[in-house]
């Protein structure tokens, strides 16, 4: 009985399945107008540009129950207008549509059990709804209703204005987050990575809605975006209906400004008061840009002080001598040229000097000539380190498909990504120390202290 | 490319295997009870497909040294991440010893009998593998995330930590000044040292009422003795368990453990913690101000006790609460707060749940704390008194239907998971009867846990603010302080 069951489901089942199969692939070829190419051998990312310039990336992995569905547009705070600090930001904060209200997309999504959210950086804003694999469509549809048809009631700016307002106070009351905005103002001059990407209170007080607007039709473009879907998806079948939402929306030619910081011209030095526990320290120095080979050798010299407890700083201002509560350096790079720095909070104030005394005296070591200054281990752990965090970032839909769309915005090209492992691998300890010495000069440096208020003469 | 096929999806693979058979689409033609036949098995292949896609590949097993091994096997990637749990959170540490557990299980990571800390850290990361631990109220715990092909040194490194630490009095000395730091430094965050006073007074003398971490002078007190006590008593085979999520051969897993664990201590520790109910803070509303002038907002905490992780009203209280505040954007609280008057970036409520109680909370942070007071106070009164509506209840469930699948979504999610399942006693077939479970809850249901679970009228405020006292005006409220 079971077996004869199991016989007569198997042919059904078969010409289901072939009647399922017929059918998609007819639907996918006969409406799929743009063709994917899959540019990178064993990676499954399918890449096509529609007919309005809109980038379509499609990162497959069918091991997962969900699906990201990730747009970004190619404008971050570095494009806010003049005086208007924030409005990237604010944008991002807008959601209601022609057909929607707003928060109805919200609502929506929290009805599918979604997840979504939104981030602006000085480069890119994105926004991301991340679904159970079955309903992932409706971020697409969502995310097509607000590039075409935001619309932002005056009484919704004004209360989402306020709301930003909240969320920068959250943001002065706490002293390290305002080290840091103090430290892009006193380490740019021109640039505008100088302002903060929530904005300067008194240019949110300054911005109206027709300069939301404004922003709004010069940037949210196709041509402009990316729209990244990175899980459980086949992804014919994900192309065909990126283009059933996005494929009838028009697009104008979006210009970007550049920005160029003038080089510094001798060391900056800015120490601030406030009510704290510890003191901390930012030491910043003008490096390079995402499109140079020396990037390369500062993620390695990045790796080797502080990727871990096992790295330099750690090791000797944390563990060894104390001085710190903790201690980490960054190296952080975008289209524009950036910085590298470390941060530390030193346990006493009277440690503030021996701190970045220790910091310098680390450069100094790997950059010495002695041929055991960095040793083969260390290299070798970096390098490990990469191809370990390259299988991690696979882990989650959302993380992978933010690492492909942080990529197409930055540089746009995917094969840095891709290559990322071998170019690390490609890094000798000569080129690290040809980067300390080109960049990590008194010259070139920024250093902003936060000091307990107790300690202001 | 890897193999996608993942053990969540066998319903995938009895797909390929349906359209490998040899049969033709001529041959399901026939006559009515044919097709009836088939209307059935079209009902029998989605149930099929159903079943078995929600049936995760999940196991618990005991070895015979005593251990309890939870896995969640899945080739997707070549990685694994393994955590072992303790009973012994925060909930445990001795009268006056506040931070004793954290600090045992932190300072475990940090030297064993053959292996100095630096060794750990330099083997670990080394491989690019990571380790890490962390101190809650019920359990604390040790994590390892590694390359699949790691998995013998992560085992041995994580066993040597569990079986032979050294708590070196260098060590321990090194990391008291990390922790001590650390609280101090919490003393800069509002919300952090809110929530501290928060929990110290709803949680009145309860184990809950203190934070995992310490307090400065309690954690400056500590002892390698009382460390090495706390470690004998509590660090057992029998009060712990491990959960390995990843891409492994179960069995061979599992031997390698057994082989490891063996010489681990067996005994349970007898201590009983009081379980504390959900309860009206006091008969008037109560209100604990910490005025700090330099600030330019207020923050604030509003609520009382809760239930526990394990309460018969879990679900009502979870789903009811997804409704009133479980959102910044979309919630009662949430909406009223943020989106309609502008007064605050975030503003939400929670249950939150532990083992032997909980705590209701509702938070924002404004500039405008009379006018957000009014409208929380004002939600929760409402949802108390009036309850929620069908539309409501019908978003929230489909909300957590639709969301379950980002509870093993990735590795750390299924750690997640498989913790909680073994901690809070949800079930191996929890997974598979959770839509159920979300399914039953009725408008009544949620109704009643709104008017037994929140008190309007008997709440504590606790407020950290730029407002002097005399300009807040919080109706009927009586100052502690």
């Amino acid at each position: 009985m079971i077996l004869s069951m199991k016989n007569n489901k198997c042919k059904f089942i078969k010409y289901f399945c072939l009647t399922l199969i017929f059918f998609f692939s007819t639907f996918a070829t006969s409406f799929a107008a743009s063709e994917l190419k899959q540019p990178f051998a064993d990676f499954p990312l399918y890449e096509t540009y529609l007919n309005n310039g809109l980038r379509v990336l499609i990162y497959v992995d069918s091991s997962t129950p969900t699906v990201s569905t990730q747009l970004w547009y190619n404008v971050g705070a570095i494009y806010d207008p003049p005086y208007k600090s924030g409005v990237s930001h604010l944008l991002e904060h807008m959601d209601g549509t022609k057909n929607y209200k707003p928060r109805e997309i919200s609502a929506a999504v929290d009805a599918l059990g979604g997840e979504d959210n939104a981030f602006t950086s000085n480069l890119y804003v994105c926004y991301y709804v991340d679904l159970s694999k079955d309903f992932y469509e409706n971020a697409l549809k969502f995310g097509a209703e607000r590039m075409s048809s935001l619309d932002i009631p005056e009484n919704k700016f004004q209360s989402e204005r306020a709301v930003v307002m909240e969320e920068r106070r959250l943001g002065e009351n706490e002293p390290y987050d305002v080290l840091w905005e103090q430290f892009d103002l006193l380490a740019y001059k021109l640039h505008p990575y100088r302002n903060p990407i929530i904005g300067w209170m008194e240019d949110l007080q300054r911005i109206e809605l027709k300069d939301l607007i404004n922003h709004y039709h010069t940037y949210y473009q196709p041509s402009n975006t990316v729209c990244v879907i990175a899980g459980a998806v086949e992804p014919n079948d994900a192309l065909v209906k990126v283009e059933k939402y996005f494929s009838k929306i028009k697009s104008k030619p979006v210009a970007h400004p550049v920005f160029v910081e003038p080089e510094q011209q001798g060391e900056q030095k800015m120490t601030i008061y406030k009510k704290v526990s510890t003191p901390a320290i930012v030491i910043g120095y003008h490096t390079t840009d995402v499109y140079s080979l020396d990037f390369y050798a500062l993620e390695v010299l990045e790796a080797l002080l502080s990727s871990g407890k096992d790295s330099r700083l750690y090791k000797k201002i944390v563990y060894e001598k104390q001085y710190a509560l903790e201690v980490s350096a960054g190296n952080y790079l975008e289209r524009d040229a950036g910085t590298f720095y470390f941060y530390a909070m030193p346990t006493k104030t009277t440690l503030v000097d021996s701190v970045q005394k220790l910091i310098n005296d680390e450069l100094a070591k790997i950059q010495s000539t002695d041929k055991d200054s960095i040793t083969n281990e260390e290299m070798q752990r970096v390098k490990n380190q990469v191809i370990a965090y390259e299988i991690y970032s696979k882990d989650r839909s959302r993380g992978m498909g933010m690492r492909i769309g942080r990529q197409s915005i930055t540089t746009g090209d995917l094969r840095d990504m891709i290559e990322y492992p071998q170019r690390i691998d490609q890094v000798t300890k000569d080129d690290v120390r040809r980067v300390i010495n080109t960049y990590f000069v008194p010259k070139n440096r920024t250093v902003a202290t936060l000091l307990p208020e107790e300690n202001k003469k | 490319m890897k193999n996608k096929i993942s053990k969540t999806q066998t319903g995938t693979e009895c797909h390929a295997e349906f359209i490998s058979a040899s049969q033709t689409p001529n041959q399901v033609r026939g006559d009515i009870n044919v097709i009836f036949k088939y209307l059935i098995y079209v009902f029998y292949f989605w149930f099929l497909i159903f079943n078995i896609a929600s049936a995760l590949p999940i196991s618990r097993d005991s070895l015979s040294c005593g251990l309890k091994v939870l896995t969640y096997q899945t080739d997707r990637l070549p990685l694994i991440e393994m955590r072992w749990v303790t009973y012994a959170g925060s909930i445990y540490d001795p009268t006056g010893k506040d931070g004793l557990a954290n600090l045992t299980n932190n300072l475990m990571t940090r030297g064993t009998k053959t292996r100095s800390a630096l060794k750990i850290n330099k083997e670990i990361e080394f491989v690019g593998a990571s380790l890490s631990d962390a101190t809650g109220y019920d359990y604390s715990t040790i994590h390892a995330r590694f390359l699949k092909k790691d998995f013998d040194l992560a085992l041995d490194v994580l066993s040597d930590i569990l079986l032979n630490p050294e708590f070196s009095e260098s060590e321990l000395a090194r990391l008291k000044m990390q922790i001590i730091g650390d609280i101090r430094q919490s003393y800069d965050y509002p919300n952090d040292f809110g929530w501290k006073k928060y929990a110290e007074l709803i949680f009145n003398n309860h184990p809950y009422g203190h934070s995992p971490s310490g307090d400065t002078i309690s954690v400056s007190k500590i002892t390698r003795k009382d460390i090495v006590e706390f470690y004998t008593r509590y660090f057992t085979v029998d009060n712990g368990f491990l959960v390995v999520a990843g891409d492994f051969d179960k069995q061979e897993l599992l031997n390698k453990i057994e082989t490891k664990f063996s010489a681990m201590r067996k005994g349970k520790p007898d201590i009983q913690i009081p379980q504390i109910a959900s309860a009206p803070y006091s008969e008037k509303p109560k209100g604990y101000i910490i005025y700090q002038p330099d600030l330019n907002q207020s923050y604030i905490f509003i609520g009382h006790t809760g239930v526990a992780e394990t309460s018969a009203d879990y679900f009502p209280t979870r789903v009811m609460n997804f409704i009133l505040g479980g959102s910044a954007l979309t919630s009662r609280i949430g909406n009223g707060v943020r989106e309609t008057e502008g007064l605050a970036y975030d503003a939400r409520s929670g249950f939150y749940r532990w083992l032997y109680g909980g705590a209701f909370v509702a938070t924002t942070q404004t500039s405008d704390p009379n006018k957000a007071i009014n409208i929380i106070l004002n939600e929760i009164k409402k949802m108390s008194e009036t309850g929620a509506t069908q539309k409501e209840l019908k978003d929230a469930k489909t909300f957590y239907i639709g969301n379950f699948p980002f509870n093993y979504d990735a590795t750390r999610d299924k750690i997640d998971l498989l913790q909680n399942i073994e901690v809070y006693h949800k079930g191996l077939d929890y997974p598979d009867k959770f839509n159920s479970y979300i399914e039953n809850v009725t408008l009544n249901d949620i109704n009643q846990a709104a008017k037994k679970y929140l008190y309007p009228n008997n709440y504590l405020l606790v407020i950290v603010t730029n407002v002097p006292k005399d300009s807040l005006q919080i109706q009927g409220i009586e100052w502690l302080n």
